[in-house]
């Protein structure tokens, strides 16, 4: 029998039990979960599918939609927090966050979770992503501890170790090997990354149809879409730094023909079918902040089963191209990785028994050790319920009383509802009164983390944005900035970035930091979330209310203390702008009827004016009045060492010397092997930097005190 | 259209228990149907369940007859209305009017258990005239007369109800040959079509019995005061559970019931 045909005689098409279907692509895996879905559907239940990426929910709700005719098919992956928006909903396609967050709340969200009898898990390998995998877990966890009827159906093509994933969903496994189209790997060894290009024409030349090509960045897409382009083969390159529609349109050029080739980025490895006859592994090493990581089995496998998906075509063919020491040939095998749980990390951890606190689905140990025990990182045993509870209990998250209940702190619910680390939340004791909004950005980039902005730190040219970077720091109102405090460049820049967006320069911005309109948008959205908790969390500041409001609507100051105002959104505040009425105190001082031009009737308007007059007087402050830039401010830390590139220094301090002769090093431990001679260099981009990563290895192995002084405070490590 | 009798297990709801509240979208899911009793509807609003669209039932409340402290009171008429402890009264009307309320799919006739053969016989011309009159009222759903073990149904039966409803069972739940019987012996005067409805069985093991002897339906809170008690039906314990697992053990309570009863009409 096909794996079809046992996975029917089985009865999984009636979501009646559940299971881990491990088939490669294009075998029907979502074919049989769509019947599940219908037959589940069809005697008034409702099903949930997690899809792993917010860019992909839109595009599969399409799909069932299309697929499963009249039954309601709806993704939610913003802030769909009222129940209601689900109750009308057959099949609710949502990420792993939106889950995670519905669960937390599920006894208001209980009236439609108890009517879901489905959980269609696709790309349920990635359960064990480092990023985001724990809230897969802890989403997949909570549910099935509050519906008790629950059937999972996972779906992947590359789980290693499947009989565990299995047994934890309490479900049959049904594996093949067997694809209905045949696919043929063809690994090119080249002696050093220059040659992948000449390699990849090769390879395109070699075999014909259409190719889907795998880099590891955004910018690399672009490049070698680029490339291929001025060679002659119609290619376009695909990623999430597109938007929806301009996604939209690559991906019809590519299914109609009129291009042969797209380069895209991890992206295209989960979910989306574009049909193609040829898949390229280009990129074999992927960057981890500063180190070079090999790509792994699952991710090689999940590309690889891109080609040859349509049933009755033309083999699929997989060329993989890399260096020796990436090993091309040792993607061959399907030797997939045994998944791990990441919920089993110290933070995550917290963060999921913070979610089961808040959510009441444990008040007590013993209580929250029984949740914890039914995670995936429990069933594979890496999940320390009492170290992760101590430390909960000591950040000041979860209170506990004599006996021994534990409820949530303020703080600890403000982290739980916005899916923020308590340490995120907390940084919000650092701002002052008189910070500027500039300040409060600051500060919310430097909570958050790492920026991963893609374009910025590219590793082929110089910074054509520096000057501008400098120009608006000098002329930014900031009190940490006349203060000379210190701030990486990602921090800095990371601040600029949003300041400016919010001063109606998106696209200026998106032009000089040769950014994407839809990495602002995200880098927008990702401090909006940590403001925005912050302002929930110290509530008497009227100058987070008006940052949080200038990231959601990116308005400037002015604009968005016009959004303070009840009734007052981003669309009818930029109205009133337009109009003349560019702050609170504009709108004051306006008269009712004034605000016709801006769409606002003359009743509205009159209750809005004397609404922006009882909020003036309400306000201690104003909160869009700053202090202007000090004329003596201090130049950022980071222009000390100015021409070091800190993304560049970071991967320095990982790499290999080994002196050769005097004046001249081996450095290794990167993507390839290089020789210094001197201060020069043997990798392409010392030749157009000449600040390549191996001088700076170099220079640190020799101890340079500037260098590790620059390490140490910019990038936080101290090296050896 | 003539409405079709309730089948199978019928969870037993009350708005004042958060429990009932989680279990409710469960009993829509499992059984299609739930119950609640008329004091129970006073208690506390029946918009606290959330009820999903279900069958519902309404009962009467009759079995308060049986508590310390209640009286049977004689109406002007020759009907009988209950007086309970706390002075509360419920009359025939008022299960009338509830039903009408609540749309109620089927409803139950005020009948008054007795303890004791002085009181039945006191009794029991009190719940045949209440009956009575309850037939007699325009309805949208079906009424079951109520009926206790033993008692003559011929007077009942000439009044041509919508089906017959069994209780007094309770204190014989663990008896599951009694349990048969009893049901067994009804069945045998009604007849194979009469829409026969026992009250207030929920263990698995009753509720097959009684299906098996010939019941349509059978209703009981006992999935969630078992799981109060922290227990399933088949031993499984979980000492202080949270919410969410308290739901649980009733729910797979109450799919154990509803199981049971299917089971049961199969035998």
């Amino acid at each position: 029998m096909s794996p079809l045909q046992d996975a029917l005689a089985a009865g999984l098409h009636t979501g009646t039990r559940s299971a881990l279907l491990t088939w490669p692509t294009g075998t029907g895996k979502t074919w049989l979960a769509r019947q599940a879905a219908h037959s589940v559907t069809a005697r008034g239940g409702r099903v949930i599918v997690t899809v792993p990426l917010r860019a992909l929910a839109d595009e599969v709700a399409r799909e069932w939609g299309t697929e499963l005719g009249d039954v309601s098919v709806q993704a939610y992956t913003r802030d769909h927090l009222r129940p209601r928006a689900y109750v009308r909903t057959g099949v609710i396609i949502l990420t792993p966050e939106r889950l995670d967050l519905i669960t937390r709340d599920w006894r208001r969200h209980h009236r439609w979770l108890a009517e879901v009898e489905l959980v269609v898990a696709d790309e349920i390998h990635l359960l064990a992503d480092p990023g985001r995998g724990h809230r897969l877990d802890a989403a997949l966890t909570r549910l099935r501890a509050v519906c008790p009827l629950l059937n999972v159906l996972a779906l992947s093509a590359t789980v290693g170790e499947p009989q565990r994933l299995a047994a934890w969903l309490d479900g049959l496994h049904l594996h093949s090997d067997e694809r209905p189209v045949p696919l043929h790997w063809h690994p090119t060894v080249v002696r050093s990354p220059r040659a992948k290009p000449s390699a990849l024409i090769a390879a395109l030349r070699r075999v014909p149809g259409r190719a889907v090509v795998f880099v590891h960045a955004r910018h690399r897409a672009e490049e070698l879409a680029e490339d291929l382009r001025e060679r002659g083969l119609p290619t376009l390159a695909h990623h999430a730094g597109l938007d929806a529609a301009t996604r939209g349109e690559v991906e019809q050029a590519f299914r109609g023909g009129q291009v042969r080739v797209l380069i895209a980025t991890p992206t295209l490895e989960l979910g989306l079918n574009l049909p193609c006859e040829h898949v390229v592994l280009y990129d074999l090493t992927r960057m981890d902040g500063a180190r070079g990581v090999p790509l792994s089995g699952v991710s090689a496998w999940q590309r690889a089963g891109r080609a040859g998906r349509v049933w009755g075509g033309p083999d699929g063919h997989v060329t993989v191209i890399g260096t020796a020491q990436e090993d091309p040939h040792g993607y061959l095998t399907p030797d997939f990785e045994p998944l791990t749980s990441p919920l089993g990390g110290e933070a995550q951890a917290q963060d999921f028994l913070l979610g089961c606190v808040d959510g009441h689905l444990g008040c007590t140990r013993r209580q929250l050790r029984r949740v914890a025990a039914g995670s995936f990182a429990a069933h594979t045993g890496t999940l320390d319920v009492d170290t992760a509870l101590d430390a909960l209990e000591a950040d000041g998250g979860v209170s506990v009383d004599e006996r021994g209940r534990y409820t949530v702190t303020p703080l600890g619910q403000v982290a739980s509802r916005a899916l923020l680390p308590l340490r995120v939340v907390t940084a919000a004791r650092e701002i002052g009164e008189d910070d500027t909004a500039f300040d409060v950005l600051l500060r919310a980039v430097q909570a958050a983390g790492p920026l991963n902005l893609g374009v910025p730190y590219r590793e082929d040219g110089e910074y054509t944005w520096g000057r501008t970077l400098d120009a608006t720091l000098a002329t930014v109102p900031s009190l940490r900035l006349d203060a000379g405090e210190h701030a990486t460049r990602a921090e800095l820049l990371g601040a600029v970035l949003l300041h400016s967006t919010c001063h109606n320069l998106e696209r200026e911005v998106a032009d000089v930091y040769g950014l994407y309109p839809a990495t602002l948008t995200a880098l927008r959205e990702g401090a909006g979330r940590v403001v925005e908790a912050w302002a929930a969390w110290r509530p008497e500041w009227p100058r987070l209310r008006l940052v949080t409001a200038m990231l959601r609507s990116a308005l400037d100051p002015g604009g968005a203390s016009l959004t303070l105002l009840d009734g007052v959104g981003g669309v009818t505040a930029r109205a009133l702008r337009v109009c003349g009425m560019g702050d609170l105190e504009a709108l004051a001082q306006a008269n009712g009827a004034d605000l016709r031009a801006a769409g606002v009737g003359r009743e509205r308007g009159e209750r809005l004016v004397c609404a922006a007059q009882a909020l003036i007087k309400a306000l201690d402050t104003d909160p869009t009045r700053e202090r202007p830039p000090s004329p003596r401010r201090p130049a950022p830390l980071y222009t000390v060492g100015q021409e070091v590139d800190p993304v560049r220094l970071g991967r320095a301090v990982f790499l290999h010397v080994t002196p050769l002769e005097p004046g001249r090093w081996r450095v290794t431990g990167g993507a390839a092997e290089h020789e210094v001679v001197g201060e020069n260099c043997d990798c392409p981009d010392h030749a157009r930097t000449r600040l390549c990563k191996h001088v700076l290895a170099v220079r640190l192995a020799r101890g340079d005190p500037e260098l590790h002084a620059l390490a140490a405070a910019v990038i936080g490590v101290r090296v050896a | 259209m003539p409405q079709m009798p309730p089948r199978g297990f019928i969870p037993v709801l009350s708005p004042r228990f958060g429990l009932d509240t989680l279990l409710a979208p469960y009993a829509a899911r499992l059984s299609g149907y739930a119950l609640v009793s008329l004091p129970e509807l006073r208690a506390a609003p029946l918009s606290r369940l959330h009820l999903p669209p279900l069958g519902l039932l309404i009962d009467s409340g009759g079995y308060g007859a049986l508590q310390p402290g209640s009286t049977v009171l004689t109406l002007e008429d020759g009907r009988g209305a209950l007086k309970l402890p706390g002075g509360e009264t419920i009359t025939p009307e008022d299960v009338w009017q509830a039903a009408r309320d609540h749309g109620a799919s089927v409803s139950f006739t005020l009948d008054f258990p007795a303890r004791t053969e002085e009181e039945r016989a006191r009794r029991d011309p009190l719940s045949l005239a209440n009956a009575r009159w309850a037939l007699r009222q325009p309805r949208t759903g079906l009424l079951y007369a109520s009926v206790q073990p033993g008692q003559d149904l011929a007077p009942l039966l000439e009044l041509h109800p919508d089906g017959l409803a069994l209780g007094g069972l309770v204190h014989h739940a663990r008896d599951h040959a009694r349990l048969h019987d009893e049901v067994w012996r009804v069945r045998a005067q009604v007849g194979p079509h009469l829409p026969l409805h026992v009250f207030g069985i929920g263990h698995p093991e009753g509720v097959c019995a009684v299906m098996r002897a010939g019941a349509t339906s059978v209703d009981s809170s006992g999935p969630q005061r078992r799981a109060a008690d922290s227990r399933t039906w088949d031993g499984v314990f979980i000492p202080d559970p949270a919410p969410h697992e308290r739901l649980r053990l009733a729910v797979l309570n109450l799919a154990a019931s509803v199981r049971a009863a299917r089971e049961g009409v199969e035998a």
